[in-house]
């Protein structure tokens, strides 16, 4: 249970020395309940009051890293079964398979597409995070060579997948250093497995027929000294894989450690859009890698979506890029409406005016993510940044007017915008659902 | 063209304009008040004025009616004069300087009283000791300077200090020169007062008279709010105040709000002219206590001012833009005590004026003040301190913490943003009472005149009444078919208006009413302090039920109904006798720390405990906002009091959720 | 090992409601459609029972659409000028309801009057037999004089109306009541809205069981995040008791999933994307998939490839379930 302000306060030295850089203990306690600063920071905390308080903030998801240097990727640690209650801190990995039985030109064809598994949306770059290699022929050759090739080819780390400890540790030791996720399919393996993972310095996912034997088997793991384990409950399915991710997540949330650790989920369905919706479950659902044969770019695509908007932290304002947008067939004559770039803010804008069809420019002033009232508070949205990304965003190529839309609640600033622009102000709707309705009525030009 | 004459009514005031000035400011040429609470934006429609002669140009404005506008009625900031004019002011806009000033002295004297009384034990930050210097001799030749300090550390110990100018003046006040035919003769006179100043970590002599005059030693407390500035003349022999008095602050006529005047600032002498209408403002105080109490400006030794950080910085003539830009630092959070006559306040030459100090720029030292007047610093129990301005201030806390925010909740419960809206003062409706069925309506009006308009106390009891008596609903939407004949429809978007107080009855010649926008406004002003609360409780991780107290301060008129706050959501659902309504804490606070060095050494602890949190970054704070949108609240189980009011109106049959 | 019990205890759980009306409820519908009744966290039948799937509601307008893309178009483009053999294609495809919506009689769309709607939705009923969703054109005056006499004409049918919404609650509400209908009580995006118009409604005595929730959509990648929460914790309140906050929950899927780039932009996107015409209906499943986790009992559909996969998901997750 996560520790409020004020009981965190209760463990601290009370002197509001500043030496931790705020103002008052209870200023860093509670920075310290919205994590956003480490016990670490106060000198002066007694070691009763850091082992008190550290034992109530150890997260209960043991933290689990994959690939090595630029290409380290951290799983686990999670602390919320619901991501509104504080956020999802690490998005799942994907993970695309690629089998050692492949014929060499199908595999090579395979490994190139997985390489090019990078996309470009709403501004940020997304992808395929690793690549999984799949010892179905179960010859310890050929899963050495294909791993070596993955790994080179997609420039990716691999999840090095098979039924056998010393196939596992011949692929291991063929990407010495690259620290791939070693995963062990034959549950009887899983304890030689664990002795190959410790010796390569990899993780180590192991699979069980059981959540009952997944936690006896990782509590025989953890006593070897092994904690960087990846666990799989063996279900496949929909249903069953969605059961099994929430209980070992809702378990770790009890401080369960046996099944404290990250999860990794497979998608198996029969069509590739069930294959999409299976992914996309398992990414909104607790897995922490998932999986997947999927490889066409419309596939992954929205697997890739559901990521991004899934681990969106809920406390942040999410932004759109400040820039001039334009809704329908715009022309010299249409209307130019300017609004901040907190994301909400601007889809109801754009929503309306689609809505109203009338063709419209929308200018999303840079306004670090804040909504309009907020962001005139702070001095984001005034006279003279609505004029400098008016100036910078060509508009005044591309209409006749001069007449520029102000949001209703910045009425106050249409003097300051008229003087330092030049445009001629209108006064808009205070809230964008007047917009439609004032572009079809109001708008004259 | 030479320029316009231009002549207000009443008072006759009268200035000349060129072209291309408004008639606002024409008025503030003319020294005519008219009330503009946006700065002459032209969006808040409280300039009215009429036309009685001569012609003006300008944009139409939503704020009249078509039968008003006919009538001659204009916003003075939104138009031109393009002739010679008469112009009327009519009663709901003018703000004279004293209106009301006799309700509030009363008030805030009352108020002041019942904090902290009597005050702790009696040490003045100024302090007169009349002292008796031995005549040196030859055997004991001890310099004046050093004879005099040497007295005055016996009373007071410590370090001391003296300016130039006393010890020049001093030989001359310790002796008598007696002129003869061709010689003169000095006389030892050692009976003589010191006035002893705390200035930091030392003492200062501010100046040494002949004789007794220890009995007069006097000091200001002051509340520089946005809406009202008040003054206390202490008597700091005995720690009682002798008289209030209290006016508006003439800032507002650029602009109701902190933020306005931050803006009005960067214009060229914008700074300038709201600094000087602060100083003005104080010295009219000070002369109108002077004239009551006949105690001469000579004998206020020292000002205690407490107010919101903008308002200090204002008084003080530090830079003000940078509170309203991130990171939001002022540029002084506890400025060192400075001579009053630098600021061209007229009290004694050498009198210091202190400033209590801020957390931040958003939590000033009226909050400090509040703090320190409501004890709540040295509380055991978890008390909730609600300053209830235009900026929301919240503080909660007991001996072991205090944390406080900030809430921007708007002008609506002083009046502003509201249609019929209107200060505390004088004609303005401070109590409200709504029977059904009927609708029977009783009011009060301060001073018992014809009413002008709705004050804070009486917008939030109009608001519960409507709502207990189903003419709003939980959302603040009018339900008109409630009572038909109470509603009238607006002029320009036929949308259903509450008649509060016919025209016949009015003192203003119109109808007072509250339209569906005005709700609206009412209802956000309130939310927003309710979410601040919301933000500060959880924040902290304790429960409303765990508060044991909580005080209102503030200054939006006397009869504040502690069960009409809790009806619209404004205050927490909680025990009545928990809740009580303490005026203004800012000018108390300011007065305790200026009648006790502990209470200032107090007050510099305080701000150091006080951990500030920031709205605007917490992600939470707008979703409170959301649901406390509503009355009282959208969840309902918050405030089972007013559950049990709107299941005696619904009938059992429709319980409510 | 045996592992800690991970059952949620939940003391409550979603009302269900029941729309259209067969002829011995009054009506003349073949079959009625039940929503609600979840008694656990979506699709985990180890933490409640979960009664009824969610079912799927295929959108029809009373006149040509302007701007589908083309996979629709292929879909829709033979009938959609006339909602009655729309109304029938819908049918075909598989719907659990239909979902008309009133675009004409707003007063830049045709401004129809009253009667042409009337004349429309009667229609619809006539040809098909599925329980009807009647959605107003979001222009409450206009609204306000369509509405009521559509529910007249409808009466008996047990339609569910939208949309109510914080101001605009009145006329709707009073008309439901009167022509007993259901009611869709919309909010943007905003769960304390949600309540206070479940509030309001109710407050003038409509029953809080005849409700259902519009909390806004919002496609995958757009903001899709905003409405999971939502969901997630309108579900939560509801399962805690909360009866404000318990009723089932309706989403405009198929108009949000089919009006963001991803499933418009055809050929400049192919090499980046992938096809459009496999990539917009996936876009469509997906966002319905997705918002089911977090918690939706009603969806408004379009593309038949993602109402197939989405009742294919829906019927694995639910295998053993309901009934």
């Amino acid at each position: 249970m996560a520790l409020t302000g004020l009981e965190i306060y209760k463990h601290l030295p009370k002197t509001n020395c500043k030496d931790c850089g705020f103002p008052t203990c209870l200023a860093f306690a509670m920075k310290m309940a919205a994590k956003q600063v480490s016990l670490d920071k106060c000198p002066h905390v007694t070691p009763e009051a850091k082992a008190a308080l550290e034992s109530a903030a150890r997260p209960p998801i043991q933290l689990v890293t994959i690939g090595a240097d630029a290409q380290e990727l951290k799983i686990g640690n999670e602390t919320q079964l619901y991501r509104h209650e504080e956020k999802f801190y690490r998005p799942t990995l994907l993970a695309v398979r690629v089998w050692d039985t492949l014929e060499p030109t199908a595999l090579s064809a395979r490994l190139e597409a997985i390489a090019g598994l990078t996309f470009e949306r709403v501004g940020t770059k997304v992808g395929v995070e690793l690549v999984a290699v799949d010892n179905a022929s179960g010859d310890a050759a050929r899963f050495e060579s294909l791993a070596r090739q993955a790994v080179e080819v997609t420039g990716r780390p691999a999840v090095l997948m098979s039924a056998k400890a010393d196939n596992l540790q011949r692929a291991a030791r063929a990407l010495s250093g690259k620290r791939p996720l070693l995963y062990i399919s034959d549950p009887q393996q899983a304890l030689a497995a664990a002795a190959v993972a410790k010796a390569e310095n990899c993780p180590l996912a192991v699979r069980a027929e059981s959540l009952e034997a997944l936690a006896e088997l990782t509590s025989k793991i953890a006593a070897t000294g092994l904690e960087q384990i990846v666990i799989d409950p063996g279900a496949r399915g929909l249903k069953g894989t969605l059961e099994a991710l929430t209980r070992i997540r809702r378990a770790a949330l009890k401080n369960f450690r046996p099944l404290g650790y990250p999860a990794i989920a497979f998608t198996t369905a029969a069509t590739p859009l069930l294959q999409v919706v299976e992914a996309s479950t398992y990414v909104a659902k607790y897995a922490a890698i998932v999986v997947t044969d999927l490889i066409e770019r419309w596939q992954l695509l929205p697997v890739l979506a559901t990521r991004q908007d899934i681990f969106t932290d809920p406390q942040k304002p999410v932004a759109v890029q400040p820039k001039l947008y334009t809704v329908g067939e715009v022309g010299a004559e249409s209307p130019v409406l300017v609004t901040t770039n907190f994301s909400l803010t601007y889809y109801s804008v754009e929503g309306e005016v689609e809505a109203s069809r009338v063709p419209a420019y929308i200018l999303s002033v840079d306004t670090e993510g804040t909504s309009v009232l907020t962001a005139w508070a702070s001095d984001k949205f005034n006279a003279s940044t609505i004029t400098k990304a008016l100036k910078a965003s060509g508009i005044e190529e591309r209409v006749a007017h001069r007449k520029l839309i102000l949001p209703g609640l910045v009425a106050v600033l249409s003097a300051g915008v008229e003087d330092e622009s030049g445009w001629l102000v209108q006064i808009g709707p205070k809230e964008a659902s007047g917009i439609s309705s004032y572009l079809k009525n109001q708008w004259k030009n | 063209m030479s320029g316009l004459r231009i002549r207000f009514s009443p008072g006759n005031l009268e200035t000349t304009v060129e072209q291309g000035v408004t008639l606002l400011e024409a008025a503030r040429r003319a020294g005519a008040y008219v009330g503009a609470i946006c700065g002459g934006e032209g969006i808040c429609g409280k300039c009215r004025v009429i036309v009685r002669k001569g012609d003006v140009e300008g944009q139409s404005t939503e704020f009249l009616t078509r039968d008003e506008i006919r009538r001659g009625y204009v916003l003075a900031c939104q138009v031109y004069p393009r002739s010679d004019l008469v112009v009327e002011i009519p009663p709901e806009s003018r703000l004279t300087g004293y209106v009301g000033i006799g309700e509030d002295s009363r008030r805030f004297r009352d108020f002041s009283l019942r904090l902290a009384e009597p005050p702790p034990a009696l040490s003045p930050l100024v302090e007169k000791f009349a002292l008796s210097l031995p005549e040196p001799t030859l055997d004991n030749p001890t310099a004046d300077q050093e004879r005099l300090l040497s007295a005055v550390a016996r009373k007071r110990p410590g370090p001391l200090q003296m300016g130039l100018k006393v010890t020049r003046e001093l030989p001359r006040l310790l002796r008598r020169c007696e002129v003869a035919r061709s010689s003169w003769k000095w006389t030892w006179n050692g009976n003589v007062t010191a006035t002893v100043a705390l200035r930091g970590p030392v003492n200062e002599v501010l100046c040494v008279e002949r004789g007794d005059t220890s009995r007069r030693n006097f000091g200001l407390a002051l509340d520089v709010g946005t809406t009202t500035v008040v003054a206390h003349l202490v008597d700091l022999t005995t720690g009682i105040t002798r008289e209030a008095a209290a006016k508006y602050n003439s800032q507002i006529r650029f602009g109701a709000d902190v933020i306005t005047r931050i803006n009005y600032a960067r214009q060229p002498g914008g700074a300038e002219a709201l600094h000087q209408a602060v100083i003005e403002d104080i010295e009219t105080l000070i002369e109108e206590l002077s004239r009551q109490t006949q105690i001469g400006r000579g004998d206020i030794q020292c000002i205690v001012a407490a107010g919101n950080t903008a308002m200090l910085h204002f008084l003080l003539g530090l830079e003000v833009d940078v509170i309203r830009l991130a990171p939001f630092v002022p540029a002084a959070s506890a400025p060192p005590p400075v001579r009053a006559a630098e600021l061209g306040l007229r009290i004694h030459p050498r009198g210091i004026l202190y400033t209590m100090p801020m957390v931040g720029s958003f939590v000033g030292g009226d909050v400090t003040a509040g703090i320190l007047a409501s004890e709540i610093y040295r509380a055991e129990e978890l008390s909730l301190l609600l300053d209830i301005g235009t900026n929301g201030e919240v503080v909660l806390g007991n001996k072991e913490f205090l944390t406080a925010c900030s809430a921007s909740a708007g002008p609506a419960f002083e009046g502003g943003s509201v249609g019929c809206g209107m200060r505390a003062a004088s004609g303005a409706i401070d109590s409200l009472r709504i029977s059904m069925p009927g609708p029977v309506i009783s009011a009060t009006t301060i001073d018992g005149q014809p009413p002008l308009g709705l004050c804070g106390t009486g917008l939030i009891d109009a608001l519960a009444e409507l709502f207990i008596a189903g003419l709003l609903d939980r959302g603040g939407r009018f339900q008109p078919s409630a009572a038909p004949k109470h509603f009238r429809m607006a002029e320009d978007d036929g949308g259903a208006e509450f008649v509060v107080v016919g025209r016949e009855q009015s003192g203003s010649n119109r109808d007072i009413v509250i339209t569906q926008a005005d709700v609206e406004n009412l209802i956000r002003t309130k939310a927003s302090i309710y979410a601040a609360v919301d933000s500060l409780i959880q924040s902290v991780g304790v429960r409303y039920s765990d508060i044991r107290r909580v005080y209102i301060a503030g200054a939006f008129g006397n009869r504040l109904n502690v069960s009409s706050c809790v009806t619209i959501g404004l205050l927490p659902d909680l025990p009545p006798e928990r809740i009580q309504f303490i005026g203004n804490s800012s000018v108390a606070g300011a007065r305790l720390v200026m009648v006790s060095r502990a209470m200032y050494e107090q007050m510099q602890q305080i701000v150091e405990r006080i951990t500030y949190q920031d709205l605007i970054v917490d992600a939470g704070y707008m979703e409170r906002f959301t649901s406390a949108c509503f009355l009282p609240h959208t969840d309902l189980k918050r405030f089972p009091t007013v559950a049990s009011h709107i299941t005696a109106r619904l009938g059992s049959a429709l319980a409510p959720h | 090992m045996s592992i800690p019990e991970v059952k949620e205890k939940w003391s409550a759980r979603v009302s269900e409601v029941t729309i259209g009306a067969t002829p011995a409820q009054g009506g003349t519908r073949a079959r009625t459609v039940t929503i609600g009744g979840a008694g656990g966290i979506p699709f985990l039948s180890f933490d409640g029972a979960l009664p009824h799937p969610p079912a799927i509601a295929i959108d029809v307008l009373d006149k040509q659409p302007v701007g589908w893309p083309k996979p629709l178009e292929e879909v829709y483009g033979d009938v959609w000028a006339d909602p009655v053999q729309w109304a029938r294609r819908a049918k075909e495809l598989g719907a659990d309801l239909i979902n008309l919506r009133l675009t004409g009689i707003h007063p830049d769309e045709g401004d129809w009057p009253p009667s042409k709607a009337v004349e429309i939705v009667k229609a619809v009923l006539e040809a098909v037999d599925l329980p009807l969703i009647v959605w107003g054109c979001d222009f409450p005056e206009k609204d306000q004089r369509v509405m009521p006499k559509v529910a007249e004409a409808a009466q008996g049918e047990r339609c569910l109306l939208g949309a109510v919404s914080q101001t605009e609650y009145r006329t709707l509400t009073a008309a439901a009541q009167a022509y007993g209908h259901t009611l869709i009580a919309a909010s943007p995006c905003d769960i304390n809205i949600a309540k206070q118009v479940n509030i309001l409604v109710t407050d003038m005595g409509f029953p809080l069981s005849d409700i259902v929730i519009y909390p806004s959509t919002a496609a995958l990648g757009y903001g899709m995040e905003y409405i999971y929460s939502i969901l997630e914790r309108g579900r939560l309140a509801a399962l805690s008791g909360d009866k404000l906050m318990a009723q089932p929950v309706i989403l405009d899927v198929g108009f949000e999933a089919w009006r963001v780039k991803e499933a418009r932009a055809d050929e400049e996107m192919a090499d980046a994307w992938g096809p459009l015409a496999y990539r917009g209906p996936a876009w469509e499943a997906v966002t319905a998939t997705d918002l089911l986790q977090g918690g939706a009992d009603l969806l408004i559909m379009r593309h038949p490839e993602a109402i197939r996969a989405v009742r294919e998901a829906v019927g694995q997750l639910m295998q053993g379930d309901g009934k």
